[in-house]
């Protein structure tokens, strides 16, 4: 279940019109996307009292997942944000279910402080403390922030700053000054993201820091220190994760909130299932087609299904035996989409409409990949040279891409070619998504996900589909290079949204889906989580994927059951 | 590692079994159908896997829409999650699990048996320092030197075999060795060296002969564990690798899909635990039917050793 | 006696050597880079070099074995990729549960097998073949398969037992004594929770008992039977003894003689079967623990729960030697 954050795209200032128009139009495409059932905000017809609890406590949040709570230094977690949202906090959050409208949080303003773009101003929320007691003021996010930089191996670099000494300024006791160098108009934004931005205590990381390339990260991983609601209690990795709440949260206890929040690690559906069923568990992070039926047509649960910008796809490499655009045409006949989506994930993804995710802003929903021909794909590939016998590579992670291999293996195998699937490590397999091996060392395709940094076409597709993303620099692991598309992309970067830029984003879509196609696009991912009908408080956000927050939920008594 | 190889009492016969008809045919026409019927099952599954038998689809035949749709006419055992025919898969497995446990069985046999010969023919130091190596794999628990031997070699079948051969041989050491322990003092060597027979000649025709049956009965009971051992390690995720269509990897396979997809686990396991018990039943024939020529020369079981 | 027992001692202390010999030469010699393969699968290159320094793999095997026998001496066998937490941390964590089924699985199997065995020799003809067949049917059941059909049948369609895990979700354990929920539990005289630990503890126990089930029976069965067919005991029928007490004073202690033998291999049975068995019920044990470890390639925990269980079946081993000795005093001549 790994994410991997993309690089951010850098570019000329727009002026605020432009900055409001995109932010409105944000926030309506991700409404837009958000699934229609909600619990406990709506009064639902047909809904059941959930299980009893058996004696468990109520003021107990219990969540069964699939993977294990782990790493829970903000400075390296790329994975899964899960267990860091409840003990620490960003300086900014974003809104209920939008990707684009911020809040306060750690710090209680952010603003640019001049027309370009390139300095931004931070006030620093005044009393917080971190929950091993020191104070959290600007000098404490600045050294949290150099500390996330600096940590070798980290992910530090997502915050775009070379000279964190130097560019981030103190100006007083509760204000920081970015001084970012090139202009950054959606900072906001990226400040409000999970990876590389939540806020360590400093005092803790250097109490416990073995060595600068350490920098307190083994001991931070299982005693996370942070300003959040909750406090790590107890972990026991691949097992059990207890949170338990910080009795001096600078947002305090009013109104109705858990005491207590158990994460349990468990692999097997069958288990985890049960388990709601039998009324052990609050919440369950949904992986398994049938479970989610069952549970959608239980009328004690309710599921909240959730479109993402989230694209799984096999990136084509665009040298050997596929540099030849008929043989990459012939890949996409060649795997039959629809039938992947519903026969091996029974719908629990979207059908792709090209390589766009249909979220996107500009996304042109009436283009697809070419439907699934092995004859057509034959053809192709004989007029490209690719013989019967060719050999061809597929690399994936663990968990992750098997399964699409395997449907791609079986059919190549009925047109005479041979599809070898290279197993990896998530780690030895990111090494070799964003290396800069030459084409020689590459296997001929990888499978992957990505999602943008924000809704914005020139965002989504300069790492993916543009020279100037092509290896450790973007997410272009397959070396595409299309002179239309690559000319049309760099022409839409800081464009205002309008029907030029529509027209644009078209033409780029159906260039990379259909004329010289850089992917094979499988899904669009789809997030399934079910809730007991007592909890309240959910609000799905399609850019904090699989984390909650779990200080907005409660559970209502029985009597309050509407 | 032998299941049981306990030879049962002499004058008390109470077995009423089909093996004392099979029994009662002469040897040669045993032999014949023997082979006869592995032939066919050779054929016959090999076909199967080569998606060369009529009405049933090639074991690696995906069908995208017709994903773990439980037993039906056209599928009796139902389809996975790919839509593979999950009968002909477990056809097609039987060519993969016997072959290789198989292999396993002869080679561990082999080996063990050269080791235990030439340790208990030879004695003095070379039987001290063999049977000290011999005990020393002795003394881990099959499953996690299997895997500790796959982790290190690689993720294949080939590891598996070797894995399971350097677990097996060592029973079939020292049984070779408690043979020939109690064989040295036997009369017809006593009187063959001193008619001056060369140590070779002793080995190879009086030692061996001898000596083989107990291997042959201990390695044929050996079987049945052998092929759940290595669907064992298959389940572990080290083995036969996906698409192959082997039972032990089925069955791991198959846990994502409990308990709405029953029939997924259900076969494999079924053909599996049936084919074990058709090789111990034989090898429980063959251990009987030896008895006679056995009583007296029996196998080494205690750790402590004759 | 005492010269039996210092050879004994001397053995094992051989095979001991060898076992760290054989560990030794799996996860330094054999593997094309033991290296990676110790850091683990999710280690960067960097972390790859330093353990590759810090085990001196340029430096000649001599100084490697010297290296890794002083780390073993220091109960160092690494850090677990997985929990992060060092091996032995781990194992000490994870024993106690195993060691509960084990009990369980090892006490009913013996009693079951002893009396299928002792039924089928002593009644013989249709009896026999009946304990037979359900004898050479516990041995060709695969266990991981026969826990699926377990827990498919007793949860998912009958609902009498629950799925996994060793106690109902949110239920607190015992406090600590032996660190086996059912008996702790019994210790701290809370009956609730024992039986809710033993409901949970039964399917697995279940599962990993039926192989040795069928080994016992075979064995004490052959056993039996040869020991009814010899002179001492028609001796005693022809004194006159009951036919009960022929088979259980004569008959039986003798019979068993063999039964112990098979302990020591029951015991490498029921390890392997674990790690078979504890992930389908979720059980929290080494079982789990290795196949979690055989899963992510987390090679210093196979390491580390290989040499630790080698280490425990030579000494069990032993014991059952030593038992073997002191019921059989023909034995300690050889």
């Amino acid at each position: 279940m790994a994410r991997v954050t993309p690089s951010m795209a850098r570019g000329t200032p727009i002026n605020r019109r432009q900055l409001l128009a995109g932010s409105l139009i944000g926030a309506g495409a991700a409404l837009a996307g958000c699934s229609t059932s909600q619990p406990g905000t709506t009064a639902g017809t047909n809904r059941a009292a959930p299980p009893p609890l058996n004696g468990r406590s109520p003021d107990t949040l219990v969540v069964a997942v699939d993977a294990a709570v782990e790493d829970l230094d903000p400075a390296t977690n790329l994975d899964w944000a899960f267990g860091l949202a409840p003990v620490y906090d960003t300086l900014v959050g974003l809104v209920g279910s939008s990707a684009f409208t911020t809040r306060p949080q750690l710090a209680t303003s952010l603003t640019p402080a001049s027309k370009d773009f390139t300095t931004w101003l931070c006030t620093i929320r005044p009393g917080v403390r971190f929950q091993d007691g020191t104070i959290c003021d600007a000098a404490a996010v600045k050294a949290a922030i150099t500390r996330t930089i600096d940590l070798p191996g980290g992910i530090g670099y997502v915050w775009y700053i070379a000279d964190p000494d130097r560019q981030i300024v103190l100006e007083g006791t509760d204000t920081i000054r970015f001084e970012l160098g090139t202009p950054r108009p959606f900072f906001n934004q990226e400040l409000a993201q999970e990876y590389g931005f939540y806020i360590a205590s400093p005092t803790a990381c250097a109490a416990h820091s073995t060595g600068k390339n350490d920098l307190g990260h083994a001991w931070l991983q299982s005693h996370p220190v942070g300003t959040g609601p909750y406090k790590l209690r107890s972990l026991i990795v691949g097992q059990q994760a207890t949170f338990v709440r910080n009795p001096d949260y600078w947002g305090g206890w009013r109104g109705r909130h858990f005491q207590q929040v158990v994460a349990l690690t468990i692999p097997e559906t069958s288990t985890r299932q049960q388990l709601m069923l039998n009324g052990g568990a609050d919440i369950d992070l949904l992986t398994n087609p049938e479970d989610m039926v069952q549970l959608e047509q239980d009328p004690r649960f309710t599921v909240n299904t959730q479109h993402t910008l989230t694209m799984d796809y096999i990136a084509l490499g665009q040298y050997g035996p596929l540099a030849d655009t008929r043989a990459r045409l012939a890949m996409n006949y060649a795997f039959d989409i629809a039938g992947y989506i519903k026969g091996i994930e029974r719908n629990t993804d979207y059908y792709p409409h090209g390589v766009f995710p249909t979220l996107l802003i500009t996304a042109d929903p009436a283009i697809n990949s070419v439907p699934y021909d092995l004859h057509t794909a034959k053809q192709l590939f004989d007029a490209a040279g690719v013989r019967s016998g060719t050999s061809l590579s597929y690399e994936y992670y663990t968990g992750f891409g098997d399964q699409a291999g395997a449907v791609l293996q079986a059919s190549l195998a009925q047109i005479g070619i041979r599809l070898q699937l290279i197993e990896k490590s998530y780690s030895g397999f990111v090494e070799d998504y964003f290396s800069n091996a030459p084409s020689s060392q590459r296997p001929n395709m990888y499978f992957f996900s990505w999602w943008p940094g924000y809704d914005n076409p020139f965002n989504y597709a300069q790492p993916l589909f543009t020279k100037s993303g092509w290896g450790a620099a973007g997410g272009n692991a397959g070396l595409y290079y299309n002179p239309e598309a690559e000319s049309l992309i760099m022409s839409m970067e800081n464009a205002v949204i309008d029907d030029e830029l529509r027209a644009k984003s078209s033409r780029v879509q159906q260039i990379l889906s259909v004329t010289d196609p850089a992917w094979i696009p499988v899904a669009q991912e789809k997030v399934a989580i079910a809730f007991r009908n007592d909890i309240r408080g959910f609000v799905a956000n399609p850019v904090y994927e699989e984390t909650f927050d779990f200080y907005a939920l409660s559970r209502s008594s029985s009597s309050q059951l509407s | 590692m032998a299941a049981v190889t306990v030879a049962p009492g002499g004058s008390v016969r109470r077995r009423v079994s089909v093996v004392r008809e099979f029994a009662g045919i002469s040897v040669r026409n045993r032999l014949a159908v023997l082979i006869a019927g592995l032939s066919v099952l050779v054929t016959l599954t090999d076909a199967v896997a080569g998606g060369r038998f009529p009405f049933l689809p090639s074991p690696l035949a995906q069908n995208l829409v017709a994903t773990l749709a439980p037993p039906s006419l056209s599928h009796p055992m139902g389809t996975d999650e790919y839509g593979r025919d999950i009968l002909s898969r477990v056809l097609a497995g039987t060519m993969i699990s016997v072959e290789v446990t198989l292999v396993v069985v002869i080679l561990g046999a082999t080996l063990g048996m050269l080791i235990g010969v030439v340790a208990g023919f030879f004695g003095g130091t070379t039987d001290e320092v063999l049977m000290r190596v011999t005990d020393m794999f002795l003394a881990f628990p099959f499953l996690i030197l299997a895997a500790a031997i796959a982790t290190a070699i690689g993720r294949n079948l080939t590891a598996t075999i070797i894995a399971l051969t350097v677990v097996e041989w060592p029973w079939y050491a020292r049984l070779a060795r408690g043979q020939v322990l109690s064989l040295r003092e036997h009369e017809f060597v006593l009187a063959a060296r001193s008619l001056g027979a060369s140590r070779r000649r002793l080995m190879f025709r009086g030692i061996l002969p001898n000596v083989m049956p107990v291997l042959i009965t201990q390695a044929t009971l050996d079987i049945g564990y052998v092929m759940l051992s290595m669907a064992g390690l298959s389940f572990l995720g080290i083995g036969a690798q996906p698409p192959a269509p082997e039972w032990g990897s089925m069955i791991l396979d198959a846990l994502t899909y409990q308990p709405q997809a029953w029939w997924y686990a259900l076969f494999p396991g079924l053909a599996l635990t049936i084919t074990a018990f058709g090789f111990n039943l034989l090898g429980d024939g063959l251990r009987d039917w030896f008895d006679p020529t056995l009583a007296g020369l029996r196998g080494d079981t205690g750790p402590a050793g004759p | 006696m005492l010269r039996f027992l210092l050879r004994r001692l001397a053995f094992v202390l051989l095979v001991l050597f060898g076992i760290t010999l054989i560990t030794f030469v799996l996860e330094r010699v054999v593997p094309g880079d033991p290296a990676r393969l110790l850091a683990g699968t999710r280690a960067s290159q960097q972390v790859v070099n330093q353990v590759s320094k810090s085990l001196g793999l340029n430096r000649p095997l001599l100084v490697q074995y010297g290296l890794y026998m002083s780390d073993l001496a220091h109960g160092n066998l690494g850090i677990s990729i997985v929990t992060r937490n060092p091996v032995t941390h781990d194992l000490v964590q994870y024993f106690p549960a195993t060691l509960e089924l084990i009990i369980y699985a090892m006490f009913f199997g013996i009693v079951i097998g002893v009396l299928i065995g002792v039924v089928s020799a002593s009644r013989g003809g249709k009896t026999d073949v009946v304990g037979e067949t359900i004898a050479t049917t516990s041995l060709s059941i695969p266990v991981f398969w026969l826990a699926i059909l377990l827990q498919f049948l007793f949860y998912s369609r009958l609902h009498l037992l629950p799925v996994s895990g060793r106690l109902n979700p949110g239920v607190s354990p015992p406090h600590t004594i032996t660190g086996m929920y059912t008996i702790d539990a019994l210790l701290e005289g809370n009956i609730p929770l024992f039986l809710d630990a033993l409901a949970h503890i039964v399917l697995p126990a279940v599962s990993l008992m039926v192989p040795e089930v069928g080994l016992v029976a075979k064995t004490v069965r052959a056993s039996m039977l040869e020991v009814l067919g010899r002179d001492y005991v028609r001796a005693a029928q022809a004194k006159g003894l009951t036919r009960w007490r022929v088979y259980f004073r004569h008959a039986l202690r003798n019979a068993l003689l063999p039964a112990v033998t098979v302990m020591g291999l029951e015991f490498g049975l029921l390890i392997s079967g674990t790690v078979l068995v504890e992930t389908i019920y979720s059980w929290p044990g080494l079982g789990s623990y290795t196949d979690q470890a055989i899963a992510s390639s987390d090679y210093d925990a196979i390491m580390g729960v290989t040499i630790v269980v080698a280490v425990a079946y030579v000494v069990v081993n032993m014991l059952v030697d030593v038992l073997y000795a002191y019921l059989d005093p023909r034995v300690r001549l050889t």
